[in-house]
């Protein structure tokens, strides 16, 4: 129902439309005297006090945001305030928040939230994180922010409610994935956003088919092994805003790992993408350092470790030439640099698998060496490590089978200590966070395990094996060196000298370069390392399995990283900054 | 009397005299009250209004229970907040050992609790939608000395809403006279100063000339009026980031586009759309005029 007010009055200059909700005003008076109630001695009072109230809630300039009024129990910090203004103002509600772990990128999309329905521009609002998240999401929401919003448990929820924490694996199944697409949405909030890097998956499908108006994508990751994840997250937000994935390479690709002008990508990408970090004193964090223990293997350990890069390498050349899976033997790698256990475990996949009898002596003999291990040289090196740690410390391995032997091997002695990983529930992974603070010394966790949690009453980290991705390290240290955080954090990452592994740690730090040179800086996590820089990950696995020795393994890497100092020294030559801004 | 210097809810004190208002004028007496604290007696009604428990009222009106009234208890600081709730707990315990309780009793034994009435807390929250609702509609008129006439006016208080990807919203009060369709802007804040009393509707539209309709259409054309004095710069430049995202969205489709098989070419065009439409839905500048209160009020000639 409207009233004509005429075509003129329908529009107003440089012919914005207009929009009237005039309907109950209509009705009201339609109805005349004979419909309205008995004036009261209140009601003049009623109607002043509504005005206050209705003016009170008005959406004013964006000079200000209206969420900090509404907070309740604690104050953002001044770098979060900063990131919400911006992303309101500056990116208008469409960003990549790419803070460091532990900065709070749950406060600051928070904020932005609920500034977008304080102003009356958000109702209808996803956020799909992990399954283990959920809660605590849901929670935060509540409690700080008081936004109403329910963690959803059935089909129904979608709809029924308003404001919907799920996970992202539920959310893309049916009979979810249809509802949740066939909703317009008017606000959507995607967590571990590093899990939508590759458009082919499901994943990233689904994100980019979910109707919406504003999207926030939280990863403190957003670039992990190729700049074209950049471009992949972008995508999401803002269609060809990098260009398409051609132009993207063409304009900023020499290499999937280097970018022909870092800074310009920089400021292309400084439009959709906020990341602080903890170096820009955004928050004080207490120092953290970072020291790498090396270690020896024992003669045992070393004959395991070299029979199996033998065989590592001898099934690299038949698999070549058979065009067969590199990915067991590049886990069988990794593995082995972590425990003899971790290592069995693909061992006894692969000699069930193969069809050659030769394979599976030569199998079975790797087997034999590795049970006559008596003494583990990186176990022993933890227990004496906890001997002299005073305190609290996590211990993070990759593996399950490292996980399991080494929480027997601690229990035997007498140290108390607790695991954790991915496939715990919600319940448990509290449970055994709560022991590990109130009860034992140690808690042994496995990658997938650590997303999320917060630990800041610990502030020692051991890790047992090293991923090979440096992001993943940031986030592991993140568990611990956090905002909460008051006291200095101790890390050390365990490397056997003369393997791949003591190689690992100059890897890591060649990536968190390249990380660094387009997203910005990040702390110093691998000590105080040789600055050389390696080569791409690919390459150093392909010398590790063709290297005819260490030392020729060495060589090639130090080429191979010479290679990239050189390419990267050409581009900083050339010229950026007149080069202009976004593509 | 809403006393007339009440500008905003951002202080504590601002808040307090907002709800000692409030209460006042929907009956709800202030049964103890202390620095930035006060206790409200809530009748049934306002109860209803002010808290989420529908079942529990199904319960006591199915059954016919006799139960006392709610108290509220308002602090409007933390030290009140502190202040009171040791206070409360202090004497409520005081109170229940006085009964001799036995040990679950004592398990089980709360004392009451304030709660901190600030912006956008649950409370203030839900004593707005209250108002919202109870304060729409006023019929009033200034008291009538012998001999003086009133004049009907109508009061239309809207907001208007300028909406792209952002949104600034701003109060327009217009009062329109019945008798001779005048309109007068910030038409509330003239009435500030004078005192209220409720009026019989039929009474105030005798003199009327100017039907109601057509007095709620001039008083839309004067809030767009209104509406039309922020410049527009605003909807220019929500315009040209549309049109730039949108140039982006397609040269990034057509290129996806012009690679790909006629099978998938089909879906990301419609993936196209879809985005266009978005973008169209997101960002397109729009002004929204709601009405929110309506008045007949009565002003001495």
């Amino acid at each position: 129902m409207s009233i004509d007010l005429g075509a003129d009055l329908q529009t107003i200059s440089a012919s914005v439309p207009v929009v009237w909700n005039d309907d109950w005003a209509i009705r009201w008076l339609q109805a005349g005297p004979d419909g309205w109630p008995a004036p009261t001695d209140a009601d003049w009072d009623l109607f002043r006090l509504c005005e206050i109230g209705r003016r009170a809630r008005l959406a004013g300039s964006i000079d200000k945001l209206m969420a900090l009024e509404h907070l309740q129990g604690f104050t953002p910090l001044p770098h979060q305030v900063r990131t919400a203004e911006r992303v309101v103002r500056e990116l208008r509600g469409r960003a990549i928040l790419a803070d460091e772990v532990g900065l709070g990128k749950t406060i600051e999309a928070g904020l932005i939230l609920k500034e977008y329905m304080l102003r009356g521009l958000a109702r209808k609002v996803l956020i799909l994180v992990p399954a283990s998240l959920v809660l605590q999401w849901t929670r935060e929401l509540n409690e700080k922010f008081r936004i109403g919003c329910v963690a959803q448990r059935n089909e129904w929820t979608w709809t029924q409610h308003d404001v919907v924490v799920a996970s992202l694996d539920t959310a893309k199944r049916e009979p979810h994935r249809s509802i949740v697409l066939a909703t317009d949405w008017d606000f959507v909030i995607v967590d571990e956003a590093h899990k939508l890097k590759n458009p082919k998956t499901k994943n990233w499908q689904f994100v980019n088919a979910i109707p919406n108006k504003f999207m926030l994508l939280l990863t403190a990751t957003p670039m992990q092994n190729d700049l074209r994840e950049l471009h992949t997250l972008v995508t999401l937000l803002r269609p060809g805003h990098l260009g398409s994935g051609r132009e993207f390479a063409e304009t900023h690709m020499v290499t999937s790992r280097e970018a022909k002008d870092a800074e310009k990508l920089r400021a292309s990408v400084s439009t959709l993408m906020i990341r602080n970090r903890r170096m820009d004193g955004g928050a004080t964090l207490p120092p953290r350092h970072v020291q790498v223990v090396g270690l020896d293997l024992s003669p045992e350990e070393r004959a395991l470790y070299e029979a199996v890069q033998h065989f590592l390498r001898e099934e690299y050349e038949l698999r070549k030439a058979a065009h067969g899976s590199m990915l067991p033997l590049i886990t069988l790698q990794r593995e082995i640099c972590s425990s003899p256990y971790a290592a069995m475990v693909t061992l006894e996949k692969m000699h069930k698998r193969t069809k050659r009898e030769e394979t599976r002596a030569r199998i079975e003999a790797l087997l034999d060496l590795a049970s006559k291990i008596q003494r583990y040289t990186k176990v022993e090196a933890v227990l004496r490590m906890l001997r002299d740690i005073p305190d609290k410390c996590i211990v993070f391995t990759e593996y399950r089978a490292t996980q399991d032997f080494l929480l027997y091997m601690l229990k035997r002695s007498g140290i108390s200590a607790v695991p954790f990983r991915g496939g715990f529930g919600r319940g448990k992974k509290d449970w055994m966070k709560d022991l590990f603070q109130r009860r034992v010394q140690v808690l042994v966790a496995t990658e997938s395990g650590g997303e999320g949690i917060n630990l800041q009453f610990c502030r020692y980290m051991i890790n047992f094996d090293l991923p090979w991705n440096p992001m993943r390290l940031e986030q592991r240290i993140g568990r611990i060196h956090r905002l909460g955080q008051e006291r200095e954090v101790y890390v050390y990452h365990l490397a056997i000298r003369n393997t791949i592994e003591s190689h690992i740690v100059q890897l890591l730090e060649e990536k968190i370069r390249m990380f660094e040179a387009v997203i910005g800086e990040l702390d110093h996590i691998l000590g105080d390392g040789g600055a050389l820089l390696r080569e791409l990950e690919a390459d150093i696995l392909e010398a590790a399995m063709t290297a005819e020795n260490d030392t020729d393994l060495r060589q090639r890497l130090d080429a191979a990283g010479q290679r990239f100092m050189d390419r990267l020294t050409q581009s900083n030559r050339r010229p950026s900054r007149s080069q202009g801004g976004p593509a | 009397m809403v006393e007339q210097r009440y500008l905003g809810l951002e202080t504590p004190e601002e808040r307090l005299q907002f709800c000692d208002a409030y209460f006042r004028a929907v009956g709800a007496p202030c049964v103890f009250q202390s620095d930035f604290y006060r206790e409200y007696e809530l009748p049934r009604d306002v109860d209803k209004e002010l808290t989420d428990r529908p079942y529990y009222w199904l319960w006591v009106e199915q059954t016919g229970q006799q139960v006392p009234n709610t108290i509220l208890r308002l602090a409007f600081n933390e030290t009140a907040l502190e202040r009171e709730n040791k206070r409360l707990r202090d004497e409520a315990w005081q109170k229940f050992e006085a009964s001799h309780p036995s040990e679950i009793e004592r398990m089980f034994f709360r004392p009451p609790t304030a709660e901190w009435l600030t912006l956008g807390s649950f409370r203030l929250q839900k004593i707005l939608e209250s108002l919202d609702s109870r304060g729409r509609w006023v019929c009033a008129a200034e008291p009538v000395t012998e001999g003086a006439q009133l004049i009907p006016w109508l009061v239309v208080n809207g907001i208007i809403s300028y909406r792209c990807d952002l949104v600034e919203q701003r109060w327009v009060s217009i009062g329109v006279c019945l008798v001779t369709g005048q309109t007068v802007v910030r038409f509330t804040q003239l009435l500030e100063a004078r005192t209220m009393k409720p009026a019989d509707p039929h009474a105030l539209l005798r003199r009327a000339r100017v039907p109601l309709m057509e007095a709620l259409r001039l008083a839309q054309q004067r809030l767009l009026a209104c509406a039309a004095d922020k410049p527009g710069a605003w909807a220019d430049q929500a315009r040209a980031r549309l049109q730039a995202e949108m140039r982006h969205v397609r040269l990034y489709y057509d290129s996806l586009i012009r690679d790909t098989d006629e099978q998938d070419a089909v879906v990301f065009a419609a993936e196209r759309d879809r985005k266009l439409a978005e973008l169209e839905r997101t960002i397109s500048p729009r002004i929204e005029g709601d009405i929110v209160q309506l008045g007949l009020i009565g002003l001495v000639q």
